[in-house]
């Protein structure tokens, strides 16, 4: 390998630090107006009128849409729950529904006449949470309350119990996250009468590209949708961007003028989604040498007022409830739920986080009650190849679990540590430390679920001066997939990373290519764009060959004809002029997964990625502040492709799973208001606050992956969450079953 | 969101413009933050920072001025003796509000959350308020949240700490995270102990009432006393009795209420004294 695998710098890196990459808010057109968004600003009621005419009397006021100019008003992406635009008669489902849109010659116009809209809402009461909406009184959304359930039942749950020496039954709960990404939600959206185009800040343009043409009642091939540089996603800019691009369509299609919405971070925080809340219980057999024998959970997702992703994340939450481990005697029921409150959706783990904290949870207490090391009841249930997953896939290939285990208690010299630890609270009355594990495995992609979107394409052109432009359906949103798509063609093609391109996705060059989402782009584009390129790299060689050409090597910027050293810019010149096919495209599906949704079993996604961390955290007992000091982290990603990346994708992770566990935490009223609408009172982490990271991979190839790799974008997070509560129960002896871990509740508990 | 924006160059000038209804501001980082979520929709604003006015004097005291921000204050040279001022202006906001926030501003603004606010309460500040520049003692020159002893003309032209000469200091600001954040509780202590005795205590807290809160009865539990952990432990049961906070999106009152007695606690641990 000449660079898969070597330390290179991101190609997006010099453009991003100095300011000069461009996003959507940096884009203006003539003529070009400013919209805002009317909200309620009430949980649950009935519209009962609505009148725009002052607003539109208002300086500066061009339009204002309401759900009377909608040309389809009906949305949603697994049941058609929601509206464009709250129609009057119909239900307000949380403070944020919209009900009408502005569009203006400023930004600062369209906002004020917000104010000026009138509008009359016959309140109800607000169902705000989870507990409250199993009551189904009142109804928020549909003909009851819990509207999905997904399961699986696999093996006999009753006689896995009755194998069982030890039976925990433990309650848990966790909270809402917020995305916090650095650029807010960004569209504009240009209708000149014939064509649509959208430039936007998101993961996902075919979606965008689909529920635009679907509102507007357009064909497709009417639609453009390009991604503009995107600042941050983490599952927020997956649906959301639609929503968003729904409204600034509408109004550009109305005025046939250019219309920009830029939501600010008040708006972004009520209106769009965070990670579901839940509440689980589980039932977990161990027989009493640590063998877990029986999983019986029942997770319950707040879905908020529309159903939007909710059934998809299930499908997470379920193939992920026991966690890594072979289990052979599973029931489980994913449940989810209508709320008064905002949506949730997909964020950086898809339901797996929820569920993979409560079972970590309950490892952690078995090994307690067994009398056993954590990280040996961890290892004794690991997953290897030839056993099974959760729903029954048996692994065939790339099952590093157990060397991520393996790996992470050599890096952290984990006995030596205890002992430190152990040591450090001897000496100290008022400040405990604590070690925790967690051990995760992350389904690789959509899965059974989500086969349909599963396929992407990608092409590459070679230009004849050798530089080279890619053009993919994935998106760069500051994950690093640009890199790594310029390091696959530079492996193969052997042209110099610096003079890859890689494109913004523009849906009317690029075939469908699914979502960005699910730890898949590495896998689906890289594989598109490695097809590619190989084609590419077969063609000037069928030519060299014709020309005589017996051996051919190829090197990093250069290619060796029969010995003769050729930069790749003149092998590229010469195959122009002698008509070789220079432009290529690939196309990556994997086989059909067999699984049966009836029973929840079966081949669940294409591969897994395995994960363990060991955390060190400090609590002082006098503020009940956590503090994580320090990770010790491993994932099998199977082949490592470009490990700067990877390795901050790993720091990133834990720091938001830290975020998750400890310090981010969404508050509403008692009318369903919410009241972290802000980073002054929504608690990101800051550079003061990280620890230090530990990073080692352990590299099981995947064979169906490009060079062998497999995906990292969300497993980095997951194992943050679980590890920081078992070590905080470790420092305190007081169970953490909540997130997050909030320093009120430790002191309190003490 | 439109307005009117005046910058005067001489104190005059400010004192009409303040007395015609204009909102001071100079770096602008609790005055922007306050009309951009529309709790505050002035009519005029005025930038101070064009009223040419000196940074620092530490000859009598420590002279802040109007305009100096905390960054000058980090940076000089002969504010360094205030170790305690340092230790709590590092925890203020970011590098870059630290920039453009002005300490003048922070007791302007009033917040029990103020971070300068809490120092100024340990070193018996005063305030000279312009334009007659008066002098007041900063307790009796801040009254609530938010509110403070000036007229309609009346501005903060200065503030005057005393220096804490042969004192050991404790700050602590208990936070969500550790920095960039709005206390939920913080603590100021200055002991001066000679020959093992107690001679002077200084205890102010932030955030655990309507202002800065110092108990001065309690303070004197301390005087002619040697420092024992029993005796701390004492008084730390009866702030966090006295103490009213308020329960809000930060924190409840039960915690903060834990919290003022423990952070006495820890004050006294980390000052070995």
């Amino acid at each position: 390998m000449r660079v898969i695998g070597k330390r290179v710098r991101r190609i997006d890196a010099i453009e991003k630090a100095f300011g000069k990459a461009k996003f959507t808010n940096d884009l203006s057109f003539p003529r070009m107006l400013h919209a805002a968004v009317v909200y309620p600003g009430v949980a649950h009621g009935v519209l009962r009128s609505l009148d725009v005419s002052e607003a539109l009397k208002a300086p500066g006021v061009v339009a204002i849409a309401t759900y009377k100019n909608v040309p389809n008003n009906e949305m949603g992406i697994v049941t058609k729950d929601m509206h464009v635009l709250v129609p009057v008669g119909g239900k307000i489902r949380f403070e944020a529904d919209p009900i009408a849109i502005i569009a203006a010659e400023t930004r600062e116009a369209a906002e004020e006449a917000t104010s000026l809209v009138n509008f009359d809402v016959e309140e109800l009461q607000p169902v705000l949470t989870i507990d409250e909406a199993l009551r189904d009184d009142p109804i928020v959304n549909g003909e009851r309350n819990v509207a999905f359930q997904r399961k699986i039942r696999r093996g006999d749950i009753e006689k896995g119990f009755q194998e069982s020496d030890l039976i925990l039954e433990m309650d848990f709960e966790t909270g809402y996250q917020e995305h916090a990404y650095l650029e807010p939600q960004s569209i504009i959206a240009l209708w000149d009468g014939d064509n649509l185009t959208i430039y936007g800040s998101m993961q996902c343009p075919f979606y965008v590209h689909n529920d635009v043409a679907e509102v507007l009642k357009l064909p497709l091939n009417r639609v453009t949708v390009i991604q503009m540089e995107t600042g941050g996603g983490f599952g927020g800019k997956e649906d959301v961007p639609s929503y968003i691009a729904v409204k600034a369509a509408l109004l550009s299609y109305l005025t046939k003028r250019p219309v920009k919405l830029v939501y600010n971070r008040d708006m972004d925080f009520r209106e769009t989604s965070k990670r579901h809340p839940s509440k689980s219980h589980y039932k977990v057999g161990f027989t009493k040498d640590g063998k877990i024998k029986a999983v019986k959970a029942a997770v319950y997702l707040d879905m908020g007022a529309y159903s939007t992703l909710t059934p998809i994340v299930m499908y997470r939450s379920l193939t992920h409830a026991a966690s890594a481990y072979d289990v052979e005697n599973i029931f489980v029921d994913v449940y989810g739920v209508y709320t008064n409150k905002v949506p949730t959706g997909a964020f950086r783990g898809f339901g797996s986080p929820q569920v993979l904290f409560a079972m970590e949870r309950v490892m952690d207490e078995a090994a307690k009650r067994l009398g056993m090391d954590p990280w040996e009841i961890r290892y004794k249930n690991a997953l290897e190849i030839g056993k099974a997953t959760a729903t029954g896939h048996v692994l065939e290939e790339s099952v590093g679990a157990k060397e991520t285990l393996e790996i992470v208690r050599e890096i952290s010299d984990y006995e030596r540590l205890k002992e430190e630890v152990r040591k450090f609270n001897e000496g100290n009355k008022y400040k405990k430390r604590g070690l925790g594990w967690a051990h995760t495995i992350y389904g690789v992609s959509l899965g059974a679920a989500g086969q349909p979107l599963d396929a992407s394409s990608g092409e590459v052109h070679v230009k004849m001066d050798g530089t080279v432009l890619v053009m993919i359906g994935g998106t760069e949103m500051g994950q690093g997939a640009k890199t790594v798509m310029a390091l696959i063609v530079s492996e193969i093609l052997g042209v110099d990373v610096d003079n890859v391109r890689v494109m913004q996705p523009n849906t009317s060059i690029v075939q469908d290519s699914g979502p960005t989402v699910a730890s898949r782009t590495t896998v689906f584009s890289g594989n598109a764009i490695r097809i590619a390129a190989e084609r590419i790299r077969d063609n000037i060689i069928e030519y060299l060959k014709s020309k005589g050409v017996e051996d051919i090597k190829i090197e990093n910027g250069y290619w060796i004809a029969d010995g003769k050293e050729i930069p790749f810019s003149e092998i590229a010149r010469e195959a122009n002029a002698a008509n070789v096919k220079l432009a290529e495209m690939g196309w990556f599906s994997t086989p059909k997964l067999n699984f049966d949704f009836e029973t929840g079993t079966g081949e669940a996604y294409v591969s897994y990625t395995f994960s363990t961390q060991l955390s060190l955290v400090e609590v002082d007992l006098l503020t009940g502040k956590v503090e994580l000091k320090e990770a010790w982290v491993s994932h099998d990603i199977g082949k490592v492709l470009n490990p700067v990346g990877a390795e901050g994708q790993v720091e990133g992770g834990v720091v938001q799973g830290m975020g998750y566990a400890i310090s981010e935490e969404i508050k509403h009223d008692e009318n369903g208001r919410m009241l972290t609408t802000n980073f002054n009172n929504y608690i990101v982490p800051t550079i003061r606050d990280i620890p230090r990271v530990h990073v080692k991979f352990a590299e099981s190839p995947f064979s169906k992956g490009p060079f062998g790799a497999k995906g990292l974008g969300e497993p980095s997070l997951m194992s943050s969450p679980p590890s920081i509560a078992n070590a905080v129960t470790d420092a305190l002896g007081i169970l953490i079953n909540r997130l997050p871990i909030t320093p009120e509740e430790v002191l309190l508990k003490l | 969101m439109k307005f009117n924006y005046a910058a005067p160059v001489t104190l005059e000038e400010l004192s009409e413009l303040k007395k015609g209804g204009g909102k001071l501001f100079s770096g602008g980082t609790d005055l922007f933050v306050k009309m951009r979520a529309g709790v505050l929709k002035p009519d005029l604003v005025v930038d101070t920072k064009k009223v040419e006015t000196p940074k620092l004097e530490c000859d009598k005291g420590l002279r802040i001025y109007m305009n100096t921000t905390y960054t000058d204050i980090l940076k000089s040279g002969c504010a360094r003796k205030y170790s305690l001022l340092m230790k709590i202006l590092l925890e203020v906001g970011s590098p870059q509000i630290r920039n453009r926030g002005t300490p003048v501003g922070n007791l302007g603004n009033a917040s029990p959350a103020g971070d300068f606010l809490l120092s100024t309460y340990v070193y018996d500040s005063k305030v000279i308020v312009g334009p007659s520049m008066r002098e007041v003692p900063v307790k009796n020159f801040v009254k609530g949240p938010g509110k403070v002893d000036l007229s309609d003309e009346e501005f903060i032209y200065a503030v005057i700490l005393e220096p804490l000469e042969g004192y050991t200091t404790y700050y602590e600001k208990v936070g969500r995270r550790n920095s960039m954040v709005i206390s939920i509780a913080s603590i100021a202590v200055a002991l001066k102990i000679e020959s093992g005795v107690i001679e002077d205590a200084r205890i102010a807290y932030g955030s655990v009432g309507p202002t800065v809160v110092r108990f001065t009865d309690l303070e004197e539990k301390l005087i002619g006393e040697r420092p024992k952990k029993e005796l701390f432990e004492s008084l730390a049961m009866e702030y966090s009795d006295r103490v009213k906070p308020i329960t809000d999106v930060r924190a409840s009152a039960e915690y903060r209420k834990k919290l003022t007695g423990n952070l006495l606690i820890k004050a006294y641990l980390n000052m070995n004294l």
